[in-house]
This record gives C-alpha cells, sequence and structure tokens, in this order.
C-alpha cells in the first residue's frame, strides 16, 4: 500500500520544517481517514512486537579494501573507508554488515585473511582517535575481535603475513615497519625509526620464500630488507623519483617478479626489485595506480586499479584496455575461478565481474558507506541527498523496499548537478534547494521548476504551505504568497547576523530563523519577530519541533523545550539525559529523539521520554530522524544510508493509521 | 446397746465436721495408682429416730457392722454395694397397749440392710483423700431374734413377733483415705428414709385391748456411722508426676549395685549475643557413668534439629533475634536413654546500617578534564573495612577508595560528527560493601561532559624552493585524506594558509613578481577541486584561503611526508627537498578543516573564499 498523504490538525502542531500547507492542511482528515479505515495507531500496533531497524539504502559508496576468503572462494569480504567491515556470502549479491570495533571510527587501509585459516582476518586502520587506530584481528570469522596490543596507539597502512607461517607477520605504520614472529602478541620495530624516507609504510609484502625478504612502499619510494629488518635499501631504480607507492605485491609463484603501483603509474621487476620498469600504455589520469592484481592462473593477465578506473592488460602489461570508469582501491580474484573479480571502488561501492574483467556490474546490495545529506519523505516517494558524491535518490514509500534497484538516481537542473541538495516535501511536491535557489518538482522529481529569482538567494528554506515560502540567505529572509511567483523581504532585527536554518510547521504560518547568534519567532500577525531566549548558542541546535503547544529543541546539551511560545526554556532530563541530541521529529502524537547510540520516544510533547529499540542499526550513527505521513520512523544515518523502523508486514496496517504530518523532512539548508 | 443422747450427738457432729473438713480439703491428684475397686469392712452405730407416738415406740440404737464394695468405674464415678447388719436392736414399746402389760416391751431383733449406690468422689481415683457423697436404695431387713419372737409370743399369744423388710431411700456421704497403695480407712455417715416395719403387730386402735399394739404406720428414718479399713485392688498406671528418680534397682546378679549417673549439663553458648554473620560456640557436657561410648549428642536450634553431634556446635548465619540452642543426649545401646540439657539463648541483634553519600566537585567538564569524586560511608566499626566499588558507563575512574578521580579522556563521542560540538552524560555509580557482607549503593553521580567543536589540522603540504608544485604526497593528504573528510563533513569549511621562506624569490618566471604563498594555495585548491585527471572534485566554495607570506605564525607541523632526502634528480628537480633544508618547513601550506561556529586558526583569523577564477583556471595541476 501506498502512504497516503496526511491533513490533520497534528500536522499542524508537528514539525518544524520548511514545508507549506494552507488552511485546508488543518482539516482533521486524518481523523476521518482513520475512522473510515478503522486503522490502529502505528505505535499501539507496534507494541506487540518490537520492531527492529530495517537498512533499505540507498546502497553504494565508498570500498576501499577487497578479499576473497581462500578456502570458501564464495565469500568475500569488504572493508570501506569508514571502516565498516561487510561480507557477502553469494559472491557479492549481497552485502551484511559484521560489526567491527573502529566502525566510523578510522579508516581502513589494509584486509588480510589467513590462507590456512580463513577465521583468521587481520584488519589495519588509522584514525585521529589513537584508541582506535592499530590492527584488530579476529580468530572466529569477525564476531569477536582483538585490538592488537603492541601497536594499539599506532596507525596502521599496511599489513602482510608470511605464506608458509602466518605466525610472521608485518604492519606498516606511520613510524616505520614492525614485524611479529609470535602471531601478533609481541612486535618489534625493524625499520630505522630516523629514516623519514622510509615511513610512513603504506604497502607492505613478504618475498613468498623468505620472511627475511620483505618489500615496503612509502610516499618516498619503496624499500626492501633482505635480513628481516637489520638494514634497508630504497629500490627505486627504474621509477620516476617523487613516487607515491600505493601498492606492491610480489609474484607468489615467481618471487622476483613484482608489481608497484605508484601516484606515478604502474610498475613491473623482474629481479627482486633491483631495476623498475614503468608500464605504459594507460593514459589520462589512470596513472595513479591504487592497487595491481595479477591473475593466479595466468601471470600475464595484470589489472590495474587506477583513479581513471580499471584497466587490464592481457600481455603482461604491454598492451592495455580500460574496462571500469571508476576510482578502483583493490581488487581481488577468486582463486578458484579466476574470471570471478571484485573490485572496491572509491565512490561507486562494490562491483564484479564474472568474465574475467571484461564486464562489470555493480554489487551494492546491503552495502553502503556514502555520507548522506538529507531526507524527505511524503505519502509517495522517499528522496535522499548524498553529501559524498552529490547525488540524490527516490524511493517508493509502499513499504520501503530492501534492494538497491528500488532506488532510483534523481536528475536535477544543470545548475543543481555536483552541488549539495537539501530537500524537502510537502503535498506530493518535492522542494529542491541547491546553487542560492529553491526548486519544486511536482513529479517526484523529474521536472523542476525555479521558484526563486537571482535577487532573492535562498541558501535556506522553509515551505508552510503549497504557495507560502520562506527564503534566507546572508542577513534576509523573503516570503512569498504565491508559490514562489513574488517574493517579500521580511523585517529583520537590526544587527541581526547571517540566517543559519529556518524552522518552520507544516500548515503554520508561524517559524523561526536561526542565525549565527539568536533565535527569531515570526509569529503570524506580529509586525517584527521576537527574541527566543535559547540558553545555548544557536549553532548548537540541530532541530526544532513544534508539538502539542510546546516548542522543542534538540541541542547539543540534551532536549530543551518551552511552553510559553519560547520565552522561556527548560531542559528536560526525565528519562533521557542531558547530551547532545541529534535529530528530533514529530509525528502524530509522538516525538522521537536520536542521542548517542540511543533512541527515545516522547508521548507527551516533550515532557517525558522513554528509549526505544535500536536493534538493527548495529550502532550506526543517526544523523536526522523523519516520520512518514503513515507514522513510520525513519533514520538517516552518516554512512550507512536510511533505517525504517518497522518491518514489512507491519506497513500494511499503519497506513491512514497514526496521526502524523505529511512531511518529514526538516528545515533545510543549502550545503556549501 | 444404747448410746447415751449426748454422746450420739456429739459423734453425729464430730463426724459431720469431719465430712466437711475432708471435703474442702485440696484436692491431691496422683498420688497412687488408680483402684479398679475398693472392698471396706467397717463397724460403726446405728440409730433410728424416736416415734412420737403415744406408745412411745422407738427402736434402740445398735452396734453395726458391715461391708461395702465400690467398682471405681469413672475417675470419680464408682458403683457401690453394700451389706452391714446390727447388733441386737429392740424395738422397745415403753407404753403399750392393752391389759396385763407392763410399762415396758422389748422385743430384739437385728437390722440387716443391703444398698446399692452411684458414689460421686471428690478428688480422682488414686488420691490420697477422696471425698465423697452417695444416694442410693436400701433393701431393710428387721430380722426378729428368737427372743424377741419368744417374749411376744409370751406376751400377746395372737399377736406374733415376727421379721419385716422395708425399702428405703439411702443418702450420705463420707471421706476415704489411702494410706498406701492398697490400704486406707473410711468414714461413712448414711441416713435412711423407707417404711415403717410393723413386724407383724397390729397397729394401734384395730385390735381388742389387751393385744400388742403398733403405732399407726409411718415413716422410719435412721443413720447409720461408720468407719473402716479399705482395700484398694486392680490398680492401674499412676498419672504422671514428677517424682525423685527412683533408685536404680540393683541388678541382682552384681554383688555391689552402683546407680548410675547419665545426664547433660546445661547449654553454654559463647558470645551469647552478637550480630548477624557471627559465629556463636555452644557447648554441653555428658556425664555417663555407664556406656559413655555409646551415647549420641544432639542439636536443636529453634526446634530445628542440627547435623552437629558433639558436645559442641558452631552456628553462624542466624537470623536477626533470638534463637534457643537445645541439647540432649540418647545412649543409643539397648537402654536408648535419653538427657536434655537446659535450653540457651543466642540473641543476634541488627546491625546499624551501611549508608553512603557521593558527589562530584564539578559535575560539568570539558572533553578530556577530570573532575574528583568523593563518597562518605559509615557503618558499624567491626564492619570495617569498608570497600568503595566505582563504575561508570563512559569514561574511567582512576584511583579507589572513598576519593577518586573521573577521567572523561575516554569517553567515546559520535564517530561522524567529530567536527561538532557534542556532549555526554557519565552516569557512576558507586556501591559500598563491608566487611560484615552488606552493601549499599550509592545515588549516582551524573557528569556532563562536552566536547567542543574544534579545528583539525592535517600535516603540512611542503614545497620545493620557489615551487608551487603539489608534489605526490602531498596529493595523497589532499586527495586521500582531505577530501574524504570533507566527504564525511559537508558542514566544514577547509582554510589553506600558504607560507613562504624569506629566502625564495618574489620574481617568478621572466622575472615577473610572484607570490608563491598565493600559487601554492591556489594549486592546492586546485588539485582537491578541479575534478579533471587525478584531481579531486570537492567543492570549491568550502574552501577558504589566507596568504602570511613569510610570517610564520603556526609552527611546521611534518608528519605524514616530513621532509624527503631524495637524491637531485632531473625528473622533479624543482621539488626535491633535502634531509638538511632547514627552510624546507616554512615553504609550505597549513591545512585547517574548521566546523560551523568555530574560531579561525591564529594565522588566518580572516580567511576568504578562494578565487574560483584563478583555481579554475590551473585545471589540474602535474
Amino acid at each position: 500500500m501506498t502512504d497516503l498523504p496526511r491533513y490533520d490538525k497534528t500536522m499542524c502542531n508537528g514539525r518544524w520544517a520548511r514545508s507549506r500547507g494552507g488552511s485546508l492542511a488543518c482539516f482533521p482528515w486524518n481523523v476521518l481517514i482513520a475512522t473510515l479505515a478503522g486503522g490502529a495507531s502505528l505505535w499501539g500496533a507496534a507494541a506487540a512486537q518490537e520492531p527492529v531497524w530495517r537498512p533499505i539504502g540507498p546502497f553504494g559508496g565508498g570500498a576501499e579494501v577487497v578479499a576473497v576468503d581462500p578456502s570458501q572462494p564464495t565469500r568475500v569480504y569488504t572493508l570501506t573507508k569508514n571502516s565498516f567491515l561487510y561480507r557477502s556470502d553469494n559472491e557479492g549479491q549481497d552485502w551484511t554488515l559484521i560489526r567491527f570495533p573502529a566502525q566510523q571510527g578510522a579508516s581502513a587501509h589494509a584486509l588480510v585473511i589467513n590462507p590456512s585459516n580463513s577465521k583468521e582476518i587481520w584488519i589495519a586502520v588509522s584514525s585521529g582517535n589513537t584508541r582506535v587506530q592499530g590492527i584488530y584481528h579476529t580468530s572466529d570469522g569477525g564476531l569477536t575481535w582483538i585490538h592488537v596490543k603492541g601497536l594499539s596507539g599506532e596507525s596502521v597502512f599496511s599489513f602482510a603475513l608470511f605464506p608458509k607461517d602466518p605466525a610472521i607477520m608485518a604492519a606498516g605504520a606511520r613510524d616505520g615497519v614492525h614485524l611479529s614472529r609470535d602471531g601478533g602478541e609481541t612486535w618489534s620495530s625493524i625499520s630505522p625509526i630516523e629514516n623519514k624516507e622510509l615511513q610512513p609504510v603504506m604497502s607492505l609484502a613478504f618475498d613468498p620464500g623468505d620472511d627475511h625478504i620483505i618489500y615496503a612502499g612509502t610516499p618516498h619510494l619503496p624499500w626492501k630488507t633482505d635480513d628481516g629488518g637489520a638494514t634497508w635499501h630504497s629500490i627505486h631504480h627504474g621509477m620516476l623519483d617523487d613516487s607515491d607507492i600505493l601498492s606492491l605485491i610480489v609474484n607468489p609463484k615467481q618471487p622476483h617478479q613484482l608489481f608497484i603501483g605508484a601516484c606515478s603509474g604502474i610498475y613491473r621487476s623482474e629481479n627482486s626489485a633491483a631495476q623498475w620498469t614503468k608500464m605504459l600504455g594507460i593514459t589520462g589520469a589512470g596513472y595513479r595506480t591504487y592497487s595491481v592484481a595479477q591473475d593466479p592462473s595466468n601471470p600475464n593477465i595484470i589489472f590495474s586499479g587506477t583513479r581513471d578506473g580499471l584497466w587490464k592488460s592481457s600481455d603482461g602489461g604491454h598492451v592495455w584496455k580500460k574496462t571500469s570508469p571508476h576510482i578502483v582501491k583493490s581488487i581481488a580474484i577468486s582463486p578458484a575461478d579466476p574470471r570471478k573479480i571484485f573490485l572496491a571502488t572509491q565512490d561507486n561501492g562494490m562491483l564484479r565481474s564474472v568474465d574475467g574483467g571484461e564486464t562489470i556490474t555493480e554489487a551494492l546490495d546491503g552495502f553502503a558507506d556514502h555520507r548522506l545529506n538529507d531526507v524527505a519523505v511524503d505519502g509517495h516517494s522517499l528522496y535522499v541527498t548524498g553529501a559524498q558524491d552529490l547525488q540524490a535518490w527516490r524511493i517508493a514509500a509502499d513499504g520501503f523496499h530492501k534492494g538497491h534497484h528500488a532506488w532510483h538516481k534523481m536528475d536535477f537542473p544543470p545548475v543543481l548537478r555536483g552541488r549539495h541538495i537539501a530537500v524537502t516535501t510537502f503535498n506530493s511536491s518535492v522542494y529542491a534547494l541547491g546553487a542560492g535557489s529553491i526548486f519544486r518538482s511536482n513529479d517526484q522529481g523529474t521536472a523542476w521548476k525555479r521558484l526563486t529569482p537571482t535577487a532573492v538567494p535562498a541558501t535556506q528554506m522553509a515551505v508552510l504551505s503549497d504557495r507560502e515560502l520562506i527564503a534566507g540567505s546572508g542577513t534576509a529572509a523573503f516570503h512569498s504568497m504565491d508559490a514562489g511567483l513574488t517574493w517579500k523581504k521580511l523585517a529583520v532585527q537590526p544587527g541581526m547576523g547571517s540566517i543559519e536554518h529556518i524552522f518552520a510547521t507544516p500548515g503554520s504560518r508561524n517559524f523561526v530563523v536561526e542565525t549565527v547568534s539568536e533565535f527569531l519567532y515570526y509569529q503570524e500577525g506580529a509586525a517584527a519577530p521576537v527574541t527566543i531566549p535559547l540558553p545555548i548558542r544557536p549553532s548548537e541546535v540541530n532541530d526544532l519541533v513544534l508539538t502539542g503547544n510546546a516548542l522543542v529543541a534538540a541541542t547539543s546539551q540534551g532536549v530543551y523545550r518551552s511552553v510559553d511560545s519560547g520565552a522561556t526554556w527548560k531542559l528536560v532530563t526525565k528519562g533521557i539525559d542531558p547530551g547532545t541530541i541529534a535529530s528530533i521529529a514529530a509525528g502524530g502524537e509522538a516525538v522521537f529523539a536520536a542521542q548517542y547510540g540511543k533512541v527515545f520516544r516522547s508521548s507527551d510533547s516533550g515532557e517525558s521520554w522513554h528509549e526505544i529499540s535500536t536493534q538493527g542499526l548495529d550502532e550506526s550513527s543517526i544523523l536526522r530522524l523523519a516520520v512518514s505521513p503513515a507514522g513510520r520512523l525513519i533514520a538517516l544515518t552518516p554512512s550507512r544510508g536510511v533505517f525504517v523502523f518497522d518491518d514489512e508486514n507491519q506497513s500494511q496496517t499503519t497506513v491512514g493509521a497514526a496521526a502524523a504530518p505529511n512531511t518529514a523532512a526538516r528545515g533545510s539548508k543549502e550545503s556549501k | 446397746m444404747k448410746l447415751p443422747k449426748p454422746l450420739a450427738h456429739t459423734a453425729s457432729k464430730t463426724a459431720f465436721l469431719a465430712l466437711v473438713a475432708i471435703s474442702l480439703a485440696p484436692a491431691q491428684n496422683s498420688d497412687f495408682s488408680p483402684a479398679k475397686f475398693d472392698v471396706d469392712l467397717d463397724a460403726g452405730a446405728q440409730l433410728f429416730m424416736r416415734r412420737d407416738d403415744p406408745l412411745q415406740s422407738k427402736i434402740l440404737n445398735a452396734k453395726l457392722f458391715g461391708m461395702h464394695v465400690t467398682e471405681n468405674l469413672w475417675s470419680h464415678w464408682s458403683l457401690e454395694q453394700s451389706f452391714s447388719g446390727s447388733s441386737l436392736a429392740d424395738l422397745t414399746l415403753v407404753n403399750p397397749v392393752g391389759s396385763g402389760f407392763s410399762s415396758r416391751v422389748d422385743l430384739e431383733q437385728h437390722v440387716f440392710k443391703i444398698g446399692f449406690n452411684p458414689v460421686y468422689h471428690f478428688t480422682p481415683n488414686g488420691s490420697r483423700v477422696r471425698p465423697f457423697v452417695t444416694f442410693g436404695l436400701t433393701e431393710e431387713i428387721f430380722a426378729a431374734a428368737s427372743e424377741g419372737k419368744t417374749y411376744a409370743a409370751a406376751l400377746v399369744p395372737s399377736a406374733p413377733f415376727k421379721s419385716d423388710y422395708k425399702a428405703a431411700f439411702n443418702y450420705g456421704g463420707g471421706v476415704k483415705v489411702r494410706f498406701t497403695e492398697r490400704l486406707g480407712l473410711r468414714m461413712d455417715v448414711r441416713g435412711y428414709w423407707g417404711g415403717e416395719p410393723t413386724w407383724g403387730l397390729p397397729p394401734v386402735g384395730s385390735t381388742p385391748s389387751g393385744v400388742l399394739y403398733m403405732p399407726a404406720k409411718g415413716s422410719l428414718l435412721g443413720v447409720d456411722m461408720t468407719a473402716g479399713i479399705v482395700f484398694s485392688f486392680g490398680g492401674g498406671p499412676r498419672a504422671p508426676k514428677p517424682q525423685p528418680r527412683p533408685e536404680p534397682q540393683p541388678e541382682p546378679a552384681k554383688p555391689v549395685a552402683t546407680p548410675r549417673t547419665f545426664e547433660l549439663s546445661a547449654v553454654q553458648c559463647n558470645p551469647s549475643s552478637g550480630y548477624p554473620g557471627d559465629v556463636f560456640n555452644c557447648t554441653t557436657t555428658l556425664t555417663d557413668s555407664a556406656n559413655a561410648s555409646s551415647d549420641k549428642i544432639t542439636w536443636n536450634v529453634d526446634g530445628s534439629d542440627q547435623s552437629a553431634t558433639g558436645a559442641q556446635i558452631q552456628l553462624s548465619n542466624l537470623a536477626v533475634g533470638a534463637h534457643t540452642v537445645k541439647a540432649s543426649a540418647t545412649d543409643t545401646a539397648a537402654t536408648n536413654e535419653t538427657a536434655n540439657a537446659a535450653p540457651a539463648t543466642v540473641t543476634v541483634n541488627e546491625l546499624p546500617p551501611l549508608t553512603v553519600t557521593d558527589n562530584a566537585a564539578n559535575g560539568n567538564i570539558k572533553f578530556g578534564d577530570t573532575d574528583a569524586l568523593s563518597a562518605q560511608a559509615s557503618g558499624p566499626s567491626r564492619c570495617d573495612p569498608i570497600t568503595y566499588t566505582w563504575s561508570t558507563n563512559i569514561g574511567s575512574i582512576r584511583g579507589s577508595g572513598p576519593n577518586v578521580t573521573f577521567d572523561s579522556s575516554s569517553v567515546e563521542f559520535d564517530a561522524a560528527n567529530v567536527f561538532k560540538s557534542e556532549t555526554r552524560t557519565a552516569t557512576i555509580t558507586l556501591t559500598v560493601s563491608d566487611k560484615c557482607g552488606r552493601s549499599v549503593t550509592a545515588t549516582p553521580i551524573q557528569i556532563i561532559i562536552t566536547k567542543d567543536a574544534k579545528a583539525m589540522r592535517l600535516d603540512d603540504l611542503i614545497y620545493g624552493k620557489g615551487s608551487s608544485r603539489v608534489n605526490n604526497c602531498a596529493k595523497r593528504i589532499l586527495l586521500d585524506e582531505l577530501q574524504a573528510l570533507m566527504n564525511n563533513n559537508p558542514d566544514v569549511e577547509v582554510v589553506f594558509v600558504g607560507h613562504t621562506d624569506e629566502n625564495e624569490s618574489t620574481r617568478g618566471a621572466k622575472g615577473r613578481p610572484t607570490h608563491l604563498d598565493r600559487e601554492r594555495v591556489y594549486n592546492a585548491a586546485a588539485v582537491l577541486t578541479a575534478g579533471t585527471g587525478v584531481c579531486g572534485k570537492a567543492d570549491l566554495s568550502r574552501i577558504k584561503v589566507s596568504y602570511a607570506g613569510t610570517t610564520q605564525t603556526s609552527d611546521f607541523r611534518s608528519g605524514f611526508c616530513g621532509t624527503s632526502s631524495r637524491a637531485k634528480s632531473d625528473e622533479r628537480k624543482a621539488d626535491e627537498i633535502a634531509a638538511d633544508d632547514a627552510a624546507a618547513k616554512n615553504r609550505r601550506v597549513e591545512i585547517w578543516i574548521v566546523p560551523k561556529g568555530v574560531a579561525m586558526p591564529a594565522g588566518a583569523p580572516n580567511p576568504v573564499d578562494a578565487p574560483a577564477n584563478i583555481v579554475k583556471a590551473k585545471g589540474c595541476p602535474h
């Protein structure tokens, strides 16, 4: 069933957002609809069985490392830039998140599977947080992890196991190479700390036949030791002098053959790195080579993952062919069937090929790590805009089916392309804010109309009704009563700082303008705005909703609430601790708030709260909350996409049930 | 036999008073074994009341002999059969009617009585003294003696004097006093009310003159007073009564009989009072002169048998309150004799409560700061020492005891919002416990930790002398580090601050003036935003720039790229940086990531938007 637009009294008292809604919007149609439908409240119905959070996408984003399980080649692991670990048991058809201690808090660099015991996995990460960075180890396929002592507190960029004895391992850290010969229990630094050329170590490889021979790649060319680290020497003959070594591999069957991916291209050595030969043929930006892979069954087939896509050579590197345009950070070839190739791409998630890299397809279902920017939902669709890849997606709100193919990329006018876009919806129209203008689409994002002329710059927007809009930029705010045909400059306070945000309530003509220094409350019929004395800095207010007769603010210090039109505010502590509230959303009779690791619900307009389940969120942060017109709670996470607090069966019972605003979009601003 | 009137009167009064006194005496139970039946032989006097008639007839008093058989059916009720006979008791007619009679005629006879009576005893069977009352039927037999018959026949042949029978009610009471199991005394006073016998003589007025007449018929009243010896038979078991222990009978086989001593001393507990958790040692002493090896002592506390079987028991974990400790000994040999010790009482008192209060010195701190926590606990000294256990949901606790420190440096904040101000609440729980095994949890302390939004600085980009080219190491910082941070944090701005070394030329190609600080910034911005070649596609509008010239307000931040000691090369000679190049640190671009609302870097307080036309004109620099 489709979410029906809702027009009700509660909606008028619902979320502050840039939205729209005339007087008809305040008619309690929802009561009539709910009565006729005999529906029950979503939350009442949900009480029988606690819902879980279900990720629905959009999928994709940045993948950093990919590896195939050597003993179970259908199993593939991938690690994202933000250290989210996913596993596929069906060769990449879909992915499942494996909870990893450093997820979201570190940059991932290496994932190595023990060839003798594929339940043993080693992951190297770097981070600004010294408690997070280092090496993590699992012995049970990812169920439990150990932060490896001896290297904790070190940012580790590379990792290698000695193939003949996996108890011998090397880690490339910011201060050089570290070696362990006891399975990671103890570590020793084996590179001279005073040699700044030999650090940080971004890539590592053992000679397959001699654990005393180790190759290390740094931003300052490659290095080699033949004596277990006692002495090191630079191995750059034949390379461009200013070469940042990004990857390094040794042919396991012919250890004298090495390949290096560098910022200056791909190099090959046939004499154990004594001399390098640059492999020509890759054009454009393809010389910045992030990864190199060699077909284990045919050494002449070489893949190069570059900033200009995936390149393939079938003749040992003489002739190259580009087979994918996406930036490839890591390549994994199935040991069981070398035609099956998995690619970790910087912006396009996981890709795969089943024909030796000739054709590349997406392998995205369940995989996500892209920074999203905004979410809006109405009765027909849910809209998401991305901050990282500057894209926007739409999914039908008919149950929010999981699956990458349920999402549709949205197209925007040329001026909006490549820009951060904020979205909001009202009465099935979707509004986009970007490039200093407000646009509206009445066909779910296919055709767009610009609503603000050049004279009305808009970096903030609020939609009060179908025809009433607020635009703000700098220290000026504009008001349109005719759907953007004409605009009138609003009265402002003398000395008012630049506008940071506009919080509006769908169906209400009142709205709040947040400036860099204060909050201004514009009330219907008032000649000028009044200052709201919120007891914290405006920059620390993340959200603001009007529910019932209360103003409820989500701030960096907690939930603040006012029941006298903002004249006085009180920090709410009943059922919710002080602490940053990332987002707040009102829907029907309920208000929801997201705090670090927790989600709360209030049934009394924010006066008291109780925690609800976060099962399924897998410790993902919540960037924004929204409530669909059908009363379904939605969470936008910074990296993992949208989660729906529901299950598919329950969605059938929610339509026309709960009183909820007809839009869930927050007040939106254009991100620069 | 005639009793003088005063004597009879005195005897009657004495018997009555004795009966009353005995009846009022306190009952003494279980003096002897209850008797199934009693037999007594008694003797006494028989009295008949004078008849008030013209003949002044009367029956003279006589001695009386008899016996009572009493079946003791219940403790207080019995059935009695009595048999008695008197000595000769003359029927005396003082004024006989008829001619020829002297003034007095005595007709000799015996009076026999057979009675059947229920008897109520005021004390139970087996008592030493048993007063009783009775009411029953008696058959009175007035048996004319041969002398009387002869004398009457001599006087009036036509009116023979013969025996007569009358039924009568008897009533009375008495007291039995037992001296031994079998022997006692009995005193009895019994009245009779029955018909008056005529002995066959004609009544007065109905017979001719000259005939011996009897007065008109009426009732006859009489009294028996007897005393005698009681024999008790068929006694059952004696009712329980604390009695001195009978001396053990000497075994006939032993030539010398020694009495056995088998007893437990009173239970002694040390201490006799304490607190929960204390151990109480209770002891008793068994004295057995015979079979000590087969004796067993058992213990009981508050009615609950204990497993201990010795002369001592240790009691622990007793609840608050008074507890009764008993001991008993059993000779497990054939005799199974038991002895009980006098019990002892152990009192367990309630401990004074363990209390605690706690607080934080500040309660609101910045991320990375500490806050002092203190607690005050009180309890009884006997339960010292008190242990303090602190725990917190976030952060860490340093130290131990009542005064510790909360350290916020390990508090985790939302990793997705590293550039935003954020607060979290630490809830600190203190539990104190004492040696007595008690614990109490203090009111949780809440400390609010605020992480302020602040700018982040990446490693500086290093440039060759006189060069503004972004080398490959710098590109890694821009493309792989900075761009990722910008993607993950769309609300932050990036600030490039360009520097030059004072020894660098201000003249560029063909001698044109050049500003290396600006060029270095422009090239860095172009690498990050150009969107072509290897360059990134970050939003140029998020980049602000500042030109510091030769001013080095901030310290050089080395790190990722550091300096290079690469040998001079023709390939990139303009970018070669020697390790001993002390001025390399001045040829740099600072990279700042500045969140919304946070002050700009000190070296660039007022950065401006990156000049789009200049940066775009550079394309993607090599």
